[in-house]
C-alpha cells in the first residue's frame, strides 16, 4: 500500500454527505450539482470539480434529485482503501457516466495501490516507453508532436498554420495598400470589431486551450474544447458603501 | 476529327470500368439500398440518438442528437453534470453552454451554423441529391482502412464539400473527409464510421471516430440507442 492512498481516500470521501440539485436553464441546458449559496441574483453551485456561478435570471427551475455524483460518493464510501479492483470498477463507472474528474480520482486511487496498473495508467493518458510510464504530454512529445498555441500537432501542421497566416497577412497587406489610407483605417476598425466579437464568443475560441474537440460532419456541433474544468465567470462585486469622512 | 471522337467515346465508355464497373448512379443506388432504401429514409420524420463522446483518458461525455423534419437538429453534451445545448430550427442556430459560462441562448457562430444546417438533412445528402441542388462526382476507387472504396465528392447546395468513401463490398460509408475552418485554421477532418446496426429497417453507424490531420487527439462517438420517428416537440429547436 502506498502512503499516497491514505490522504487521497479522505479527499474522495469528503463530499459524501452532499446531495445534488438539478438546475434547469431557461434557454435549455442543465447544471447538476450542490447549491452552495443562493441570492436573489445568483446561484453558486459545486459541480464536483469546481464551482460555477449561475445568474438567477437564467434559471427556469430547480429540482432536488440524486445525481450520478451522489452515487459515486456513496460507492466510494463503501470501498476499502486497498481494493484496487473496486476502485477500478468505480473509475470505469464514473467515466461512462460523464464524471471525468471522479474517474481520474478513482484511477489515482488504483495507482496509489498498484502503480503499474496498465488500465489505470492508460486511462490517465500514460504510455509505457522503455518500461516507464509517461504522461499524456510526454507521450505526445515522444511521438514527435509539438505544442503550438496550447494545442498538440505535428511540426508539419504547425508550419501549415504559420504559412496560411503569412499568406493571409500578405494578402491583407496588399489589399490594404491598394485601398489607400482612408479605407485602411476603416478596415482596421472593422477587424478590431471582429476580433472583439470573436473574443466574446466562446464557440470560436478554445476557452482553456486544454483539449480541442473537432466535431465532424455527422455529429455536432458541440463544445470547441473539452471542459476539463468549469468556466467560472467573474461576477461583479457590489460596490462597498462609501464611508463618510 | 472522326478519330478523335471515336477515342473520346471509347475513353468515356471505359470510365465506369476504371472505377470498378460502377457508375455514379449505381454506386449511390446501392449505397442507399444498403442503408435501408431511399423511400424508407424519406418516410422518416424524426430521429433521436444517444451515446457517449470519448476524447481520451477519463474524458467521456453523454451526448444526444435529435433531428426533426424539416431541417431541425439539436445536440446535447453532458459532462460532469453540466449539459450544453446546440440547436438549429431550419433558419436560426443557437446554443446554451453552461460549461463555458454561457447561461443564456447565444446565436451560433457561422461555422457551427453551417455544420448544423448540413446535419439537419435527416436522410443525408445522397438521398435525392439532384433535387436538393447538390453536386456529386465519382472521384475514383481507392483503398481505405484496408478496404476497397469508391470516393464520391459531394458539393452541397450551401457550398460545403465532403468526400464519402463507400465500401465496395457493403456499400456503406466507411469514411468522410471534410475541410473546415476552425479558429482561423484550415483543418482536414477524417470521420471514420463502423459498427453499423439496423434500427426500424435503417442502418446507422454506432462507432464514429473524428480525427484532424496532424493532431494527436481523436473524438470517438459511441452510439448506444437509435429511435426512429420518436415524438419530438418542435419547440426544442427554437
Amino acid at each position: 500500500m502506498h502512503r499516497g492512498a491514505s490522504w487521497m481516500w479522505l479527499i474522495v470521501l469528503l463530499p459524501a454527505v452532499l446531495r445534488a440539485d438539478d438546475i434547469y436553464l431557461k434557454g435549455g441546458g442543465k447544471v447538476s450539482g450542490r447549491i452552495l449559496s443562493q441570492t436573489e441574483t445568483q446561484l453558486e453551485i459545486d459541480i464536483g470539480f469546481g464551482q460555477v456561478g449561475v445568474p438567477m435570471s437564467s434559471v427556469a427551475r430547480i429540482e432536488k434529485k440524486r445525481s450520478p455524483l451522489d452515487d459515486y460518493h456513496d460507492r466510494a464510501k463503501a470501498l476499502a482503501r486497498d481494493d484496487p479492483n473496486g476502485w477500478l470498477d468505480l473509475a470505469r463507472w464514473a467515466s461512462t457516466h460523464g464524471l471525468g474528474t471522479q474517474a481520474r480520482e478513482a484511477y489515482r486511487m488504483v495507482l496509489a495501490i498498484d502503480p503499474d496498473s496498465a488500465e489505470a495508467n492508460a486511462a490517465m493518458g500514460r504510455v509505457k516507453v522503455d518500461g516507464r510510464w509517461m504522461t499524456e504530454e510526454e507521450s505526445y512529445r515522444a511521438r514527435g508532436f509539438v505544442q503550438f498555441e496550447g494545442e498538440w500537432m505535428t511540426p508539419a501542421a504547425q508550419q501549415a498554420i504559420l504559412a496560411e497566416r503569412a499568406a493571409a497577412s500578405e494578402a491583407e497587406r496588399a489589399r490594404m495598400e491598394a485601398e489607400g489610407r482612408a479605407a485602411e483605417a476603416d478596415a482596421r476598425a472593422r477587424e478590431a470589431e471582429a476580433r472583439a466579437q470573436e473574443a466574446a464568443d466562446p464557440s470560436l475560441v478554445v476557452p482553456y486551450a486544454a483539449y480541442p474537440v473537432y466535431w465532424g460532419p455527422t455529429w455536432g456541433p458541440g463544445p470547441p474544447a473539452w471542459p476539463d474544468r468549469p468556466a467560472i465567470r467573474p461576477q461583479p462585486r457590489p460596490m462597498p458603501a462609501r464611508v463618510p469622512r | 476529327m472522326r478519330r478523335t471522337c471515336r477515342i473520346a467515346i471509347v475513353v468515356t465508355g471505359l470510365l465506369p470500368a476504371l472505377a470498378g464497373a460502377q457508375t455514379l448512379d449505381e454506386i449511390v443506388a446501392r449505397h442507399l439500398a444498403a442503408r435501408g432504401g431511399a423511400e424508407h429514409w424519406q418516410a422518416v420524420r424524426s430521429l433521436r440518438m444517444t451515446g457517449r463522446a470519448v476524447a481520451g483518458p477519463a474524458r467521456e461525455a453523454l451526448v444526444s442528437r435529435e433531428i426533426l423534419r424539416p431541417g431541425r437538429v439539436r445536440t446535447e453534451f453532458t459532462y460532469q453534470g453540466v449539459t450544453d445545448v446546440y440547436a438549429y430550427d431550419g433558419e436560426r442556430g443557437w446554443y446554451v453552454s453552461p460549461s463555458t459560462g454561457m447561461f443564456e441562448a447565444q446565436p451560433m457562430a457561422p461555422e457551427n451554423l453551417r455544420l448544423a444546417a448540413d446535419q439537419a438533412d435527416i436522410e443525408g445528402p445522397l438521398v435525392g441529391w439532384r433535387s436538393k441542388g447538390h453536386r456529386v462526382d465519382l472521384v475514383g476507387k481507392e483503398t481505405a482502412g484496408g478496404r476497397e472504396a469508391y470516393r464520391l465528392r459531394t458539393t452541397l447546395a450551401g457550398g460545403t464539400v465532403r468526400d464519402d468513401l463507400i465500401d465496395a463490398q457493403s456499400f456503406l460509408i466507411i469514411r468522410t473527409d471534410t475541410t473546415r475552418r476552425v479558429r482561423g485554421q484550415t483543418l482536414r477532418l477524417e470521420t471514420t464510421f463502423g459498427d453499423y446496426k439496423e434500427s426500424s429497417g435503417l442502418w446507422f453507424p454506432h462507432s464514429i471516430v473524428i480525427t484532424a490531420r496532424g493532431r494527436p487527439q481523436a473524438l470517438r462517438i459511441i452510439v448506444d440507442t437509435v429511435e426512429v420517428n420518436p415524438p419530438i416537440d418542435e419547440k426544442r429547436f427554437r
